[in-house]
């Protein structure tokens, strides 16, 4: 067959015409209208394809296949420009949607815990991992608890050591140190033991940029057969790298606690000095190198022997820490009585 | 304690060439933390030596002197006001350019003569207190030499534990620095007190209360000359931080501060007969040399002669017999004390004396007799005199002939201390001590405990702290924890996790937590226009005391009672914090009291909840709106959901609240507290001014007591819900609750949710009246529901608002 029938003329003049006028139709009416013109029931190509029946029955069969083929090219080209058209379209509204992303975000009301909150959950978090539990205990107490029990009888020269808030003298005091909750846990438990309490005490001292009369504290207790001082050393030092930072260098000082021999104050290293040679101007160590954060020791044989443990079997290690000194470490916080001022644009940043 | 470095040596020989640094930190390390060091002149600038060589009233004024110095071959012309100045005099002369702890020196015109540097005082150089004339040093300083060279010292303060008093004496803390260093230590001796007249010939001595007064030593020193002490004993005395007074009670000082036995000196003219040791009778009153007037009570012991108590034994001394100028007999006292009394007596008179410090914490009974003949030899060398031959000692303490010897294996301390020290080392710690050490046999050591330590050395627990302190504790291993854990609590974690998970539901409510004083003023009820002690309706305070529980030593009226709840400092927070903001959204969970004291009050932890200001919005589009009653509801619902309580609110007219918009927060019948707005006249004595808060007060322990568990958990239906809404209008009377009420029970068991999603009022609904809205959602576990199922359920639920709240349904033929 001959490649330039008038049939074959025909059908690329339709094809030709009908390309030429998709290429100006720049939105989807437009696209519609030329739809209906080029591919609806009365169409140059369907005028054509009308014609066929009048060729011969050989021919027929060629030229049906040729008319469809341009059917076919046309549709194609209409699939392609309706999705261009469509692209176009889209982006088109989509930049009209479009909003300034500097402006100010709708925030839901977020509120926090108070920082002392916060960093008591972290403690309890970190020794619950270590297979302590949690207790508290009442903080209006009997002196027996608070003081009694631990070693620290009426007369005891350690009692200089704290002044106290007597809510009815001399039976009935606000607790001044969480350790009161010792006497009330051990007697209600056998060894092994790992107990944390945190909670308020209370001391009637003179209020000033590191005293407060209210404060917080976390006492903690191990007793079992065998424990010593590398026991307490390993737990405090495990607790102080994942509280405070990493690679801490830790130490012990001999320090007096009646409830507690031997006795020792433990350190941890500052974040900004070597101790071995630390910067005299620090602000965070004060040029000693450490930073001295609780009171520790063995539980005293006569606490023990109190509770009815036997101090010939069992050992035990105790400390006691102070919440508002670790937030203040941890946070840089320079005046203990920010924390009950509440003024919101203090508590507002521990987000 | 205050120890000068030179006194230390005169016990010690310490190794000159120790840094004082490290010093400094051995000590602190073995539980004498050193607080502070002075170096006495180092905060001075060229002051030297000076011998005024002559002395001319100043030509122009009344009351200044121009005195010519001589320091070592200089000369130089210096103005003085002073009234003290002699020719021959030796003096401290500050150099022109030179620096004093509170001024810097310069030449400067002194009525027209220049005054080449100025002469100095003792309190201006703080070597003495003195400040009335200039400090006339001792003739045998050279003139021309710096004054550090011939006052100097180095100071340390050292923090003494209450566990230690054989440390709050130079001899203690020379010992510590033996064991420290091994540097040789050198015991006080008992000075030989020879003389003519036996001490028992001049004084007697009776002791009623043994145990109150196990030890009574006293001498006499006849015919002293009072005066001034020494200045290097003055000065000594000066840098241990007591002021030095005159010889004979320097020499008391002085020994107590070398020893650690407190020493008291009487006026013998001034006693009459002999001396009597016992307990005050009731009503006996002493004049201390504070010139106060004591009432004493028979549990003071007191020293007595004929006439009647002479001192407050152990705390001060009486006026009466007190040293003078005058004084020619001294009668010196050196005693024992029992702890308890001696605290007792200076706790009631809050007479905190050096030597009640010391009393009170414990004097090893063996010092007294050595500190008496070391004073009484100090007098004479002081004062002059002479003192009796011997003591007299009373000493019943000593028929209890105290010894202490602990036996112990020695692997005992290495499992107290976690490491493992060489045995030798261990003992020569412990001799080094004092304390004596026997080796039965390979493994144990028998330690004989010595008397200063008699006070806190019982146990081998003492001993290892003894051998850890010395020996350091850097070599203690850091060990990971092992071993068993404990059995579960049978109270859990006593609340700690209830509480940590209402904070946190609060906080993600967007509330602040504060934590506020547990003390509040005890009219704080008052204030919030309640009676009672908690400001929760009486249905909750059945039997409480309308008052708050008060504290007997409160550090001020404002803390001068525990709180009985939380209103008043939350409002009183809030109120600060609407200074420098408008909104405030805050809570606090803590601890409350009431009821009686039998022994402990009734604790209970209560959660308080207070918003004002606007609802954190974005102000920009306009959706900042006002705080009100239904957001504080929302957050106490919230907070309740969390625990799993159903709470239901009733009306309540409570006193600090607003009268039509407070309620009752209810689950069941139990009243678990109040919410609604604060009154405004509670709020104007707050200092709230504009829109007073809205606030919530539960009982948290209530709250826990009815949360339920969390069991068992339904599985979410697979099958389609139908929804369908109803629209009623109807008495404006007639509470949500009501309404909800009706339809809840009406549409069992298919109705599974019901929500108001519109009240309207106004045309067309009639005066007097509301329209309501609400959106009901029908489903059923097992199957899907047939149209007239549904049609009948909610047939029922709108047959049941007509007939249960006289409700009219929209859309409905009534």
């Amino acid at each position: 067959m001959s490649t330039s029938t008038p049939l074959a003329d025909r059908l690329a003049a339709v094809q030709a015409a009908a390309l030429a006028e998709l290429g100006s139709a720049h939105d989807s009416a437009a696209l519609e209208l030329w739809r209906v013109a080029h591919l609806g029931r009365r169409t140059p190509l369907a005028e054509v394809m009308g014609g066929l029946g009048a060729l011969a029955k050989d021919e027929r069969a060629a030229a049906g296949q040729a008319a469809n083929t341009v059917k076919r090219a046309l549709e194609a080209a209409l699939a392609e420009r309706e999705a261009v058209i469509a692209a176009r379209e889209l982006s088109a509204a989509l930049e009209r949607e479009r909003v300034d992303v500097t402006l100010p975000g709708r925030a839901p009301a977020l509120g926090r815990l108070h920082p002392i909150s916060q960093t008591i959950a972290q403690c309890v978090d970190i020794l619950r991992g270590m297979g302590f539990q949690v207790t508290q205990t009442p903080e209006v107490e009997l002196d027996y608890y608070n003081f009694e029990a631990l070693n620290i009888p009426a007369w005891h020269p350690a009692r200089d050591m704290q002044d106290t808030v007597y809510v009815q003298h001399p039976s009935v005091v606000l607790r001044t140190q969480t350790t009161a909750y010792q006497g009330r846990v051990m007697t209600t438990q056998q060894p092994p033991v790992r107990i944390i309490a945190p909670g308020r005490c209370y001391r009637a001292e003179a209020v000033d940029a590191t005293h407060e009369w209210m404060f917080h504290q976390i006492d903690g207790l191990a007793v079992d057969v065998g424990f010593s001082l590398a026991d307490l050393k390993g737990t405090l030092t495990a607790f102080a790298e994942q509280m405070f930072w990493p690679n801490i260098r830790t130490r012990f000082r001999c320090d007096y606690f009646p409830f507690v021999e031997p006795g020792v104050d433990f350190a941890i290293s500052c974040y900004r000095c070597d101790p071995d040679n630390a910067e005299a101007g620090c602000a965070i160590c004060h040029g000693s190198g450490w930073l001295e954060i609780l009171g520790a020791g063995m539980v005293h044989p006569k606490v023990l022997r109190h509770v009815g443990y036997d101090p010939e079997k069992y050992t035990g290690f105790a400390w006691g820490m102070g919440v508002e000194r670790i937030a203040m470490i941890k946070y840089g916080i320079e005046d203990i009585r920010l924390f009950y001022a509440n003024d919101l644009r203090f508590l507002e940043q521990f987000a | 304690m205050k120890a000068p470095l030179s006194w230390l040596r005169e016990f010690v020989d310490l190794d000159p060439a120790l840094p004082l640094k490290d010093l400094r930190h051995r000590l602190t390390m073995a539980g004498l933390e050193v607080e502070d060091v002075r170096v006495v002149g180092s905060d001075w600038r060229d002051v030297f030596v000076a011998r005024i060589v002559d002395l001319q009233k100043h030509p122009k004024s009344e009351t200044l002197w121009v005195a010519t110095l001589d320091a070592g071959g200089r000369a130089a012309t210096v103005v003085s006001g002073a009234p003290n100045l002699r020719v021959g005099a030796v003096v401290p002369w500050v150099v022109p350019g030179g620096r004093l702890p509170k001024m810097e020196i310069g030449e400067r015109n002194l009525v027209g003569i220049a005054s080449q540097g100025m002469l100095c005082s003792g309190d201006e150089l703080d070597i003495s207190t003195d400040r009335d004339g200039i400090y006339l040093l001792e003739d045998g300083a050279q003139p021309g030499a710096r004054l550090e060279d011939v006052v100097g010292d180095v100071v340390l303060d050292v923090y003494i534990t209450p566990n230690r008093p054989d440390c709050m004496s130079i001899v203690g803390i020379a010992r510590e620095l033996h064991a420290l260093t091994g540097a040789a230590f050198h015991e006080p001796s008992m000075p030989e007190l020879g003389g003519a007249t036996p001490a028992a010939s001049l004084i007697s001595v009776r002791i009623e209360d043994p145990l109150g007064c196990p030890r009574f030593t006293a001498t006499v020193v006849q015919g002293v000359h009072g005066g001034p002490s020494p200045l290097a004993i003055q000065r000594r005395l000066h840098y241990a931080g007591v002021r030095a007074i005159s010889n004979v009670v320097d020499v008391t000082n002085y020994v107590m501060l070398e020893l650690g036995q407190p020493l008291h000196a009487f006026d013998r003219a001034r006693l009459e007969g002999g001396i009597t040791v016992r307990r005050a009778r009731p009503g006996e009153t002493l004049r201390t040399l504070d010139g106060e007037t004591r009432r004493l009570s028979d549990d003071m012991l007191v020293v007595c002669d004929d006439r009647g108590p002479q001192s407050l034994a152990g705390v001060m001394g009486g006026e009466d017999s007190e040293i003078s100028t005058s004084t020619q007999d001294v009668v010196l006292e050196g005693a024992s004390w029992d702890r308890a009394s001696i605290r007792r007596a200076a706790s009631a008179f809050n007479l905190g004396s050096e030597a009640a410090r010391r009393f009170g914490r414990g004097v090893d009974p063996e010092l007294a007799a050595l500190a008496v003949a070391r004073a009484a030899s100090m007098t004479v060398q002081l004062a002059g005199g002479q003192h009796a031959a011997g003591l007299v000692d009373v000493f019943p303490g000593r028929d209890v002939n105290w010894t202490r010897e602990i036996t112990f294996d020695t692997a005992r301390i290495d499992g107290l201390l976690g490491v493992r020290h060489d045995r030798d080392a261990m003992a020569t710690t412990l001799e080094r001590l004092g304390f004596g050490v026997q080796r039965p046999d390979e493994r144990r050591f028998t330690v004989a405990v010595p008397s200063h330590r008699r006070f806190d050395v019982e146990h081998v627990a003492d001993l290892a702290e003894e051998v850890g302190r010395i020996l350091g504790y850097d070599s203690v291993p850091t060990n990971a924890l092992s071993g068993t854990l404990p059995r579960p609590r049978p109270d859990g974690d006593a609340g700690f996790g209830d509480e940590l998970r209402a904070r946190r539901t609060l906080a993600a409510a967007g509330l602040q937590e504060i934590i506020t004083y547990s003390l509040v003023d005890h009219d704080e009820p008052a204030k919030l226009d309640v009676g009672a002690a908690w400001p929760v309706p009486p249905s909750t305070l059945a039997g409480l005391p309308d008052t708050l529980i008060r504290v007997d030593n409160p550090l001020s009226s404002e803390q001068g009672a525990l709180r009985g709840g939380l209103l008043g400092s939350v409002l009183t927070a809030v109120q600060s914090n609407l200074r420098h903001r408008d909104s405030v959204q805050v809570f606090e969970l803590a601890r409350t009291w009431r009821g009686a004291l039998q022994p402990l009050p009734e604790e209970r932890r209560l959660v308080a909840i207070a918003l004002v200001g606007n609802v954190i919005g974005s102000a920009w589009q306009g959706e900042a709106r006002p705080l009100d009653f239904f957001d504080v509801k929302g957050i106490v619902d919230a907070l309740a959901r969390s625990f799993r309580v159903d709470l239901a609110y009733v009306p309540t007219a409570h006193p600090t609240l607003h009268p039509g918009r407070g309620a009752e927060i209810r689950a069941g019948e139990q009243v678990l507290g109040v919410l609604g707005q604060v009154h405004p006249r509670v709020a104007e004595r707050f200092g709230i001014d504009g829109p007073a808060p809205y606030v919530a007060e539960l009982d948290f322990d209530a709250l826990v007591a009815a949360s339920r568990p969390l069991e068992r958990v339904a599985t979410p239906s697979r099958f389609p819900s139908a929804d369908r809404d109803v629209a009623l209008v109807l008495d404006e009377a007639v509470p949500h609750a009501a309404v909800e009420s009706a339809i809840l029970h009406a549409g069992q068991p298919l109705l599974v949710r019901a929500s108001l999603f519109d009240v309207y009022r106004g045309e067309p609904v009639p005066p007097g009246k509301k329209s309501m809205a609400f959106a009901l959602t029908y489903q059923a576990s097992d199957r899907t529901l047939a149209e007239d199922e549904v049609a009948a359920a909610h047939t029922r639920v709108e047959d049941a608002l007509r007939r249960a709240v006289g409700a009219e349904i929209r859309g409905r033929a009534a």
